[in-house]
């Protein structure tokens, strides 16, 4: 019980990571970005690329220093992308249709979420990719007698192509030792390094995305309550003509805007594929939707409120399938958890369409 | 210092304003007044750019405005108080005033306009920390035209600011721009319904009728005008 | 030849389908001006409830299975309509599109997640034939046929609309449509009226989900994911929202270009995926009326008819 709550809030602190870009952006030009799933999508390959290719993990530093700043690495490049990403899709994209209409912009946000994910999928297949896990790299000679997990030992060799790729195998099992006769077999054979697996507890993914949300939280109340920008975002999100008359550029709010928004939802890109060991261009999609879901129930256009629905929706859709299975003995309930998050849009959507924390505004069509 | 030359505006296929001239040198106080839908807002709106005119010229010291955005017009030193006041309700009073500062990048002239404004509506100051939002009409007339102010422009565009707000205050309120414009010298174009208001304050005015101007005097002739009395002043 | 035949006759089929769910789509995102975003679930729920019953009552003779499955169809369709449709038509714009969008999303889940015995789960489920049997030498006969019944429906449910729009309480539906609040003002319940046509839209919808669970003779959750949602909003759009005729000129369009691509070569072939969405945001914003607008092609040969003249 305390497990799947627990899981549930980790979860809801992802899509609360993906719910503030969704607010903050309806709340500045009423869009529902659908396409800010796909900024997730693209944050969260990016870090895959920095996990998988850069080797920061490798750099001859003590432990755990290489791991944290593979890490870092790959969630200030997923920020960062997601957030390039964000701007650029804003300026050709949704600038020109800004007047438009608020239909015509929502059909061209889903048509932006369509393409990126296609692009994506041509870009890099359509097949998951694992993600990688944290590794610990040691020197083939500094191995100590026994290895307490599963080692992997690289090798460079060249492809009949004539490229050069690092060819990874399973040399020790889980618990079992690297006895001198391997890692002589393993010298011999061109191995220069082998690396640790590191088992990825679940507490410490937990921990961490929730420590995350923790320290961000107070971050961007400081962005939005307290700077220039801040300021100006807000006063662009009530009335974006008086802000005009006040000198302020509207289009660059807007673009920050959504930089802020998709640099976030970065964080939660990572910490989404790391959780689930694996990435692909459909990525965006579900967690997307299911953070729209969240800022739904928090009150559209409200940042405390994202953050409370993400948590609320990651708990419910971890909690409420839980007890069906123990209460009512319906043991697939969990498959349906994407169905009952739904359902609870539909609800909130039909009985209180402002959210929890959503202010009442009478709204023209 | 401000010129409108042979501007035309249009609402998508409807035309707001036809070959409009008007101008306002320094330190003047200008009103333009006219019946509802004659066209005013849309003027103001086009000098502040918020409007682009599809003919005809608007210069501001001699610049061009036609092609600048809002928030270059600003800069240039021109301030517009629309009309409706549309303050920021969910901004406090003082977040309404910073964002009047948003251009000066200063801490220590922000200090000063913000003095300075606190100066000339003290009630603002003792609401520094409430949402605009909570603010009465007339209070909020105050803050929309301080936050104007906190540019420290050179010129002032007002749109109505008597609407809907009781007469001891209105009284108060343009006894307050009249001393912005004695103190510092800043020019103001007011537009106004309330035409005997605005012709007392005012040193020159326009009449404005669907989307020309018909009549260009000193306020002091325009008030003895057998049409202006029928028509504005009755 | 024959290769070539069943191509361009596999092409029309698909036409006729998209055309019933572009007409249905029509009429409610169209001319009841509602913006619906799950019809791929109401398309779903008739594919899978033919399927079922074609599956549970193999005992009936083929012909009559096959009209049963189709009305089951319908009113499973319709029935779905009616559960989504009053609840979430009292949103507006965007809710409305979000709540119809979670619609279209649950029935997807729900369908991958059914038991393997009951409606095939994620690997979907073949169909048996009852219409004839399907093989190498039938494979025309049998195309040629099914393309017989989808014209069919296509002009039957044209027809129908046609007149619904025509009729009184059709008439409401355009009035609130135009204005909600002066529609509300006359008497006019804007939410039976928009209920009524969000209702007969999912039944068409339901009947094109038999039929191409028939022509398929198999189905997959996969076959109806939000893809074919901005499909079939991409038909509406070429053909013009509102217009009924147009439906049958975009849904050519769309599907002929998605066909001939995938005939192409491996590099170009999945690139409508990327194409499809770029064209509908593009007459989205440049032509949201359509290359037709509100016009039917009679309106048109009736005027060209009489300007030579
Ligand atoms: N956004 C708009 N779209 C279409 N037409 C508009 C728009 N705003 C104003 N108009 C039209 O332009 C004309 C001038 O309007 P404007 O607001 O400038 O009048 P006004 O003189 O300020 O009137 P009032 O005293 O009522 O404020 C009116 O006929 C009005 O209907
Ligand atoms: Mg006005």
């Amino acid at each position: 019980m305390l497990d799947y709550l627990l899981n549930g809030l980790a979860l809801g602190a992802i899509f609360a990571f993906i719910a503030l870009g969704y607010t903050m952006v309806y709340g500045i030009i009423k869009l529902i970005n659908f396409a800010h799933g796909e900024f997730f999508m693209f944050g969260a390959f990016l870090g895959f690329f920095v996990l998988r290719d850069l080797g920061v993990e490798r750099l001859p530093l003590p432990q755990p220093l290489p791991i944290l700043l593979s890490y870092v690495a790959a969630l200030t490049a997923a920020s960062l992308g997601a957030g390039a990403l964000a701007v650029v899709t804003e300026r050709i994209a949704y600038r020109p249709v800004r007047r438009a209409g608020r239909i015509a912009a929502l059909i061209t946000a889903v048509c932006v979420s369509l393409i990126l994910q296609n692009l994506a999928i041509k870009a890099w297949g359509a097949k998951p990719q694992a993600y990688p896990q944290p590794r610990e790299w040691i020197d083939t000679d500094d191995l100590a007698g026994a290895a307490p997990a599963n080692l992997y030992a690289v090798k460079r060799v060249e492809t009949t192509g004539g490229e050069v790729v690092e060819n990874e195998v399973r040399v020790v099992e889980a618990g079992a030792a690297l006895d001198d006769a391997t890692r002589a077999r393993l010298r011999a054979e061109g191995h220069e390094r082998v690396y640790r697996q590191v088992p990825l507890d679940r507490g410490w993914t937990r921990g961490f995305v929730l420590l995350a949300l923790l320290l961000w939280a107070p971050v961007l109340w400081f962005l939005v309550k307290r700077t220039r920008m801040g300021k100006a975002m807000r006063a662009v999100s009530e009335d974006s003509d008086a802000a005009r008359l006040m000198g302020i550029d509207i289009n660059r709010v807007i673009a920050w805007t959504f930089f802020l928004g998709a640099f976030v939802a970065g964080v939660g890109g990572v910490a989404y594929c790391v959780s689930y060991g694996k990435v692909e261009p459909l990525t965006g999609f579900l967690p997307g939707m299911k953070a729209f879901i969240a800022a739904v129930i928090g009150g559209i256009g409200s940042i405390p409120g994202a953050i409370l629905g993400g948590l609320v929706l990651g708990t419910a859709e971890s909690l409420i399938p839980y007890a069906l299975r123990e209460g009512l003995g319906w043991e697939a309930a969990f498959a349906w958890k994407d169905a009952i998050a739904f359902a609870l849009l539909i609800l909130i959507l039909v009985f209180r369409p402002t959210g929890i924390l959503g202010r009442a505004v009478r709204e023209k069509v | 210092m401000l010129v409108l030359e042979g501007v035309d505006v249009f609402y998508g296929r409807i035309q707001a304003l036809h070959g409009l001239n008007l101008h306002v040198d320094d330190g003047e106080i200008v009103t333009l007044i006219g019946c509802n839908g004659a066209g005013k807002s849309t003027t103001l709106r086009t000098i502040s750019g918020l409007l682009r005119p599809r003919r005809g010229g608007v210069t501001f010291d001699g610049k061009d405005l036609a092609a600048l955005p809002p928030n270059r017009i600003v800069q240039l030193g021109l301030s517009h108080v629309p009309e409706g006041r549309r303050i920021f309700t969910n901004l406090t009073v003082r977040e309404n005033l910073d964002m009047g500062a948003y251009l000066v990048r200063d801490p220590k002239a922000r200090r000063e306009r913000l003095d300075r404004v606190f100066a000339l509506f003290p009630r603002l100051e003792e609401r520094m920390d409430q949402p605009g939002g909570t603010l009465s009409g007339g209070e909020q007339q105050m803050l929309a035209i301080g936050r104007a102010l906190m540019s420290r422009p050179r010129m002032l565009l007002l749109d109505e600011p008597s609407l809907g707000i009781a007469p001891i205050l209105v009284k108060e309120i343009f006894d307050e721009i009249a001393r912005i414009n004695r103190e510092e010298g800043t020019t103001i174009l007011l537009v106004e319904q309330n035409a005997n208001l605005a012709l007392h304050r005012a040193t020159r005015g326009y009449v404005l009728e669907t989307g020309r101007i018909v009549l260009e005097d000193d306020t002091k002739n325009l008030l003895q005008n057998p049409q202006v009395k029928e028509a504005y002043l009755g | 030849m024959s290769g070539e035949l069943l191509f361009w006759l596999n092409l029309l089929v698909t036409v006729g389908i998209y055309t019933l769910l572009a007409v249905s789509l029509n009429l409610i995102n169209g001319h009841a001006g509602m913006f619906h975003l799950g019809h791929h679930g109401f398309w779903a729920l008739g594919a899978y409830a033919a399927t079922w019953l074609t599956l549970n009552a193999a005992s009936l003779p083929g012909p009559l299975l096959y009209v049963l499955s189709l009305l089951l169809a319908m009113a499973v369709a319709a029935i779905g309509g009616l559960t989504i449709g009053i609840p979430c038509l009292r949103l507006r714009g965007d809710y409305l599109a979000i709540a119809t969008l979670g619609f279209g999303e649950i029935v997807r889940i729900a369908v991958q997640n059914s038991p393997h015995d009951f409606l095939g789960g994620s690997l979907g489920t073949k169909v048996p034939r009852v219409l004839m049997e399907v093989t190498r030498t039938t494979q025309v006969p049998f195309r040629f046929l099914t393309l017989a019944i989808v014209a069919v429906a296509c002009a039957a449910a044209i027809l129908v609309f046609r007149n619904f729009l025509r009729s009184l309480p059709g008439r409401r539906l355009l009035a609130v449509a135009q204005d909600e609040t002066a529609a509300g003002l006359l008497g006019i319940d804007p939410t039976r009226s928009k209920v009524l046509a969000f209702v007969m839209g999912s039944a068409v919808a339901g009947l094109a989900g038999g039929l191409y669970a028939h022509y398929m003779g198999g189905i997959n959750p996969l076959n109806f994911n939000f893809m074919e949602m901005v499909k079939m909003f991409l038909v509406i759009v070429l053909g013009g929202m509102g217009s009924l005729s147009g439906c049958v000129i975009g849904a050519f369009l769309v599907v002929a270009t998605e066909q001939l691509l995938n005939r192409a070569p491996e590099a170009i072939a999945s690139w409508w995926q990327v194409l499809f969405p770029l064209i509908l945001a593009l007459m989205i914003v440049f032509r949201p009326q359509g290359i037709f607008g509100r016009k039917e092609i009679t309106d048109m040969i009736r005027a060209w008819r009489r300007s030579p003249a």
